[in-house]
């Protein structure tokens, strides 16, 4: 029985509201399928067994304002956030609009995120993110949202290291040759950090997630059985040599097929004002983006790249190293890392320092390399933005005249084979 | 286009200017006779874009689902398309049709003008699904919104000529 207009016209309006309240309904819950290649926004499993096994609720608040929101899709991000546990409770405030409740958080700019579990707290600042990250796609941000939820629900803090041939205590002095800037970053992190100089390493007793072998010097030759057996023994380590003293940690890693190097490097482009042997270089990041350290009086690396070992930081081909009468031109690498990332060698100690860290992005890297080495989840990389330039290889021509060509023909034969085949079949035999 | 240019990267223009065209090339073929001929029709037209995707696709920056979601989003349209042009067939079907595709897409300067209209309204537009649909998330709403389109149209059409 054919529809009335009056009952179709129910039916559509039905439809059509049912399909609204749907669209809209539908929008508060994280059902989705990523369909992209690298799958980053599909829910992270490290995150869903790291979120089920806490008892809280984790309340992740947004300060950001409507064009800042858009502009970085984070409803995307939420929905991201929101697809790993019920227990994360997204809220959400134009700092702009809500001074009030920016002002209980103690926000005042745009962009902030305030995540929070049993009383910890934790910031992260979309606008810095943003300069970090030269794509400005989502995967820097999940990554340190990733971070900052493993830090703020994790059961207990990793524990770091410090060990040093220093006559005074390190991460508790203010001067500029002192740590402890460096301490704030592990505070900030909920890292636990400690300190040990090299004459009481028999009293260390527990494990250690990383342990920093910080400018060993002479006093430290005493001792060297022990650091050995500590460098052996302990899976991640990160060594800050002094370049003035590269043998005494070249003994430390007689293992290693790596050396550091006692000259000084110079480089008259990529320098400070101030001096030549401060180096201007770009450090590569665990999470692609790039950073700009500060290095001063620094001394290279050598190694073999066969065995795994890449350079995070290296200088430009216009650094130059000194030899006697000699002048050796560069690149030289001044950061170098395992593919593991559980070792990581610096042929410079002052970056780490009160007086060096805040020079460039040193303290992003300092961050980073401590991160690398203690971060238990996969890393969402960077989309590569760069331009991808066809390379006209033997196997690029043959697929584009394939694509472009060939099949294309393929088809319009084959059709036409059919039509003839359909035509013979239509015509009666004679 | 990529051996001019010698980019793989162009993946978000490739797919605004392929979904601009492939629905204004439907709009314009069917206006004189819209059904499923030349649904078909303007269907083939959207699927010329495939060489270029093609390329994208081997090169390994978008991945085959992806590519097969955009694709369904754009039959989706042609036929919503479709049966606008059928619902205004009496009365200057290109022009009543092209109004109510750009009220479809979402007009920035009304909706996002209001934040709480925004929230409401966006997941209606098609502006909003189609950057839903070109960075490849599949959400349940899109899925939905791949049926109801076409169906309300249908539905409209239906109506006014029963």
């Amino acid at each position: 029985m054919p529809l009335t207009r009056k009952q179709s016209l129910t039916i559509i309006f039905s439809i059509i509201f049912l399909g609204c309240w749907a669209l809209i309904f539908t929008q508060r819950y994280p059902l989705y399928i990523d369909a992209t290649n690298t799958n980053n926004l599909a829910p992270s499993l490290f995150l869903k067994n790291q979120l089920s096994t806490i008892d809280s609720p984790l309340t992740l608040t947004f300060f950001t304002s409507d064009n800042l929101s858009k502009e970085l899709n984070l409803d995307l991000l939420k929905h991201w956030l929101t697809s790993h546990s019920p227990a994360i409770e997204i809220r959400e405030f134009d700092p702009i609009k809500f001074p009030e409740k920016a002002d209980h958080y103690d926000i005042t700019t745009d962009g902030m995120i305030v995540i929070e579990f049993k009383n910890q707290r934790q910031d992260i600042d979309l606008i810095e993110q943003l300069i970090i990250n030269e794509s400005h796609g989502l995967e820097n941000i999940q990554n340190s949202l990733t971070r900052s939820i493993v830090q703020l629900s994790q059961s207990a803090p990793p524990e770091i290291m410090l060990i040093h041939s220093n006559k005074t205590p390190l991460l508790d002095n203010f001067d500029p040759m002192g740590l402890s800037e460096m301490k704030q970053i592990a505070i900030d992190n909920f890292i636990n950090i400690t300190e040990s100089h090299v004459n009481d390493l028999s009293k260390l007793s527990q494990q250690y997630d990383l342990i920093i072998f910080y400018k060993l010097s002479e006093s430290a030759k005493e001792r060297m059985a022990v650091l050995k057996r500590l460098y052996s023994q302990t899976q991640s380590t990160v060594i800050f040599n002094h370049p003035k003293f590269s043998d005494i940690s070249n003994q430390v890693l007689s293992d290693d097929q790596l050396q550091f190097n006692p000259g000084i490097l110079e480089d008259h482009t990529n320098h400070l004002l101030r001096s030549e042997t401060q180096l201007i270089l770009e450090y590569t990041s665990t999470r692609r983006p790039r950073l700009v350290g500060v290095f001063p009086y620094s001394s290279y690396i050598d190694y073999d790249s066969a065995g795994g070992l890449t350079p995070l930081a290296s200088t430009s081909e216009d650094a130059i190293l000194r030899l006697n009468e000699d002048i050796i031109p560069g690149p030289f690498s001044i950061i170098v890392q395992n593919q593991l990332k559980t070792r990581t060698f610096v042929n410079n100690y002052l970056i780490a320092t009160n007086a060096w860290l805040n020079q460039g992005d040193n303290r992003l890297i300092i961050q980073d390399i401590l991160n690398a080495h203690l971060d238990p989840f996969p890393v969402i990389l960077e989309r590569d933005t760069s331009d991808d330039f066809i390379i006209l290889t033997k196997i690029n021509l043959l697929k584009i005249a394939t694509i472009l060509i060939f099949l294309p023909l393929l088809v319009i034969q084959l059709f036409s084979f059919y039509g003839h085949l359909r035509r013979n079949e239509s015509t009666p035999n004679p | 286009m990529f051996i001019d240019v010698g980019n793989y990267n162009i993946l978000s223009s490739l797919f605004f200017f392929h979904f601009i065209g492939s629905n204004l090339i439907a709009l314009l073929l069917s206006a004189r006779n819209p059904g499923r001929s030349l649904f078909f029709t303007s269907c083939c037209h959207a699927l010329t874009g495939l060489p270029s995707f093609g390329l994208i696709l081997l090169h390994g920056n978008i991945s085959p689902f992806h590519l097969t979601l955009y694709f369904m989003f754009v039959f989706s349209c042609i036929l919503t398309i479709q049966f606008l042009l059928l619902t205004y067939r009496r009365t200057l079907p290109i022009f009543y049709s092209l109004i109510s595709l750009f009220f479809l897409w979402g007009t920035n300067l009304v909706i996002e003008s209001i934040p709480m209209m925004y929230t409401l309204l966006a997941p209606l537009s098609i502006s909003y699904h189609y950057s839903l649909v070109t960075q490849g998330i599949f959400h349940i709403s899109t899925a939905i919104y791949f049926l109801i389109l076409p169906l309300t149209f249908y539905g409209t059409y239906h109506a006014t000529n029963a």
